[in-house]
């Protein structure tokens, strides 16, 4: 059973983050540029898990614990990020709900106060 | 047979990906995200990070989109966008995602990053086999303790910034008689 | 290779059929204990004793007028039900039923998947159970399935918190997430439920909120709101909410025991048939649950889940590992005191709040 190369994980992460900066581009509802923000984020934790998995057994033999630590890296980030991701996303759907009850609407482009 | 299985759920995942963003309905983008999501633990998987792959799917297809398609059910049948403005962004925009899809390609996956280690990962020794034993001796024995420690700050952190953001009292009880909330 | 293939194949027909199989007899059973319950005799027209009720039940509903309400999101209404019973159904993949046997010359472990994760594929499934119902309830295009779904999914949400940190314990005392290492580690050991009998109740307590099950059924309460999320629904797509819910309470039913009563453990009768006795005996700690407590309003059913169950799940889990840490011999006796311990500084907590409310009461 051959492996998956590594460049594969790292064209669909590419692919997945380039489709997430189009979201970002493209579109205006708030809440569909925080899921593309959410989509770059994922395919960011599929880079580090792949470049872990690369990374792993030439780490391991470099010895010892460390060695298992920095073969693991890749998947701890993972980890931190989910963490964090959950954070984010309750504080930034906390402030567009705030948003919207000031301004009934959803509109990033209707968010221009401070637009000189 | 990983190959196919990786081929077949990497053009799911794409497209899925493009159709959530082209999407009208915002509930519909929520939804195909999800499915994104979840589907991303078949990489996971694949890469021996089971651990990984089930918290994918319990935080981000299980919760974070749950949060996500709360907030939509509840605001957002009233924000359609007008698709009569703004139209000019998109081919810029579409320009943009491709150079940026593009360059992340060429020098990540090219030739020449991958100086240590081998195209095809070997085999993994032992305690990497076991995913969840080789996390909790990474994460809680050495440089990664006080890292989870801030992380769960941070959790507490965001709880109490969106209880202050999001929750009012209700209409005229500044009395100190109301009852507890 | 093709031989494995098949006995996978036969493995899938027959947890199916037997998911399939337990709803009707779920029904029926639920129907009979609450009217013996309530004193009365509960269906004993169709067939003898009733046992033809369910079929009766199924062929209504199927040929039931199907109606979409107007200005309802068609696909995601029809998405709904669908969305609410896979979950529930995959639960069923790592739920280990048996003993190895011998078949064919090959050893067949009765279970669909042995994961080295498997109790966190069975939270991920009980998260993904949420869907089902929000989609419901908002595709209604009405209000009181609006309401209930929201409720639903705050409530399920809540709850699968103390879910997870109950299962902390004994993952702590088995050292494994895997399904069938946890059966096996309860063989060669004690049952789970014996160190962890505070994990136990508060496991049963909030499986019973996250199958939306009296007396957490407020979402769904007639009532209330006139049926919750499934207000709209009729016919095949209400056949299948029903299902999905009577699936749900005997996957969780089947991790209890898998994870708490030791699974297929047990001395003279053949494994599988120990497994079906435990699996029956939570279930009817499910319907006794539903038949005799009233339902909880829906502000004390969030505080239970946030102020009482998950403190006392986290509680439960800090004294296991406290006492796992300790420098003694590790012996099942400390842990259940530990749990024993719990148990008594909770009746103490509350002994002393009623009396301190009788106190106000007789000031005031």
């Amino acid at each position: 059973m051959a492996a998956i190369p590594t460049s594969h994980y790292i064209m669909l992460s590419a692919a997945l983050f380039a489709v997430g900066v189009l979201g970002v581009l493209i579109r205006r509802n708030a809440i569909v540029i925080f899921l593309a923000i959410e989509l770059m984020l994922n395919a960011v934790n599929l880079a580090f898990v792949a470049m872990a998995r690369h990374m792993g057994p030439v780490a391991t033999k470099m010895g010892g614990a460390t060695g298992l630590v920095d073969a693991m890296q890749g998947q701890v980030f993972v980890i931190f990020v989910l963490a964090v991701a959950g954070a984010e996303v309750a504080v930034g759907l906390a402030i567009i709900v705030a948003l919207f009850r000031h301004k009934r609407t959803l509109d990033v482009d209707e968010v221009n106060l401070m637009k000189w | 047979m990983a190959v196919w299985l990786f081929d077949a759920a990497a053009v799911v995942l794409v497209a899925c990906a493009i159709a959530a963003i082209v999407q009208r309905n915002p509930l519909y983008t929520a939804l195909l995200m999800g499915v994104v999501f979840a589907g991303l633990a078949i990489p996971f998987v694949l890469c021996q990070a089971e651990l990984l792959a089930a918290l994918q799917v319990i935080v981000y297809a299980g919760a974070i989109v749950v949060l996500f398609v709360i907030v939509i059910t509840m605001l957002g049948s009233e924000s359609r966008e007008a698709l009569e403005e703004q139209l000019s962004i998109r081919p810029a925009g579409t320009l943009c995602a491709l150079v940026v899809g593009i360059l992340l390609a060429a020098l990540l996956a090219g030739p020449a990053v991958w100086v240590w280690g081998s195209q095809r990962a070997e085999s993994w020794p032992t305690l990497l086999s076991r995913n969840t034993e080789a996390f909790s001796a990474a994460l809680f024995t050495g440089r990664y303790i006080v890292p989870v420690e801030m992380a769960s700050l941070i959790l507490l952190a965001a709880m109490v910034a969106v209880v202050v953001m999001i929750v009012r009292p209700p209409p005229g009880s500044n009395e100190k008689t109301t009852t507890k909330q | 290779m093709l031989v494995q293939i098949l006995i996978l194949a036969i493995k899938i027909v027959c947890v199916l059929l037997f998911v399939m199989g337990m709803v009707p007899v779920l029904i029926y059973i639920e129907r009979k204990l609450i009217a013996d319950f309530q004193q009365r005799l509960g269906p004993h027209r169709v067939g003898p004793w009733g046992v033809l009720q369910p079929i009766a039940d199924g062929l209504k509903l199927f040929l039931k007028e199907d109606i979409m309400p107007a200005n309802a999101n068609k696909l995601v209404y029809v998405l709904a039900p669908i969305a609410s019973m896979a979950p529930a159904i995959m639960m069923f993949a790592v739920i280990p039923f048996g003993e190895p046997v011998d078949v064919l010359g090959h050893r067949v472990g009765l279970w669909l998947a042995d994961l080295n994760i498997g109790l966190l594929y069975v939270l991920a499934l009980s998260s993904l159970g949420v869907y089902g119902i929000i989609l419901g309830g908002w595709s209604s295009n009405s209000k009181y399935p609006l309401l209930g779904s929201m409720r639903s999914a705050a409530q399920m949400v809540s709850y699968e918190l103390p879910l997870a940190v109950t299962l902390l314990g004994p993952l702590l005392l088995a050292g494994t997430l895997s399904m069938v290492g946890l059966v096996e580690w309860q063989m060669s050991n004690h049952w789970l439920v014996l160190m962890q009998p505070v994990a136990f109740v508060l496991f049963m307590l909030c499986a019973v909120a996250e199958t939306n099950r009296a007396p957490f059924d407020l979402p769904e309460a007639e009532s209330e709101l006139v049926a919750g999320f499934h207000t709209e629904y009729s016919g095949f797509k209400f056949a299948m909410f029903f299902m999905a819910e009577y699936a749900a309470i005997v996957s969780i039913c089947a991790v209890a025991v898998t994870v708490f009563l030791g699974g297929w453990s047990g001395p003279v009768l053949p494994p599988i048939m120990w497994f079906l006795i435990k699996l029956f005996a939570l279930i009817f700690i499910f319907m006794w649950l539903r038949a005799t407590f009233p339902r909880l309003r829906y502000d004390h059913f969030m505080q239970l889940a946030w102020l009482r169950l998950l403190p006392l799940a986290l509680a439960s889990v800090f004294l296991t590992a406290l006492v796992l840490c300790l420098p003694v011999p590790e012996s099942p006796a400390l842990v259940a005191a530990a749990n024993a311990g719990v148990i008594a500084a909770v009746l103490l907590f509350e002994l002393l709040m009623r009396a301190r409310r009788r106190l106000v009461q007789e000031k005031g």
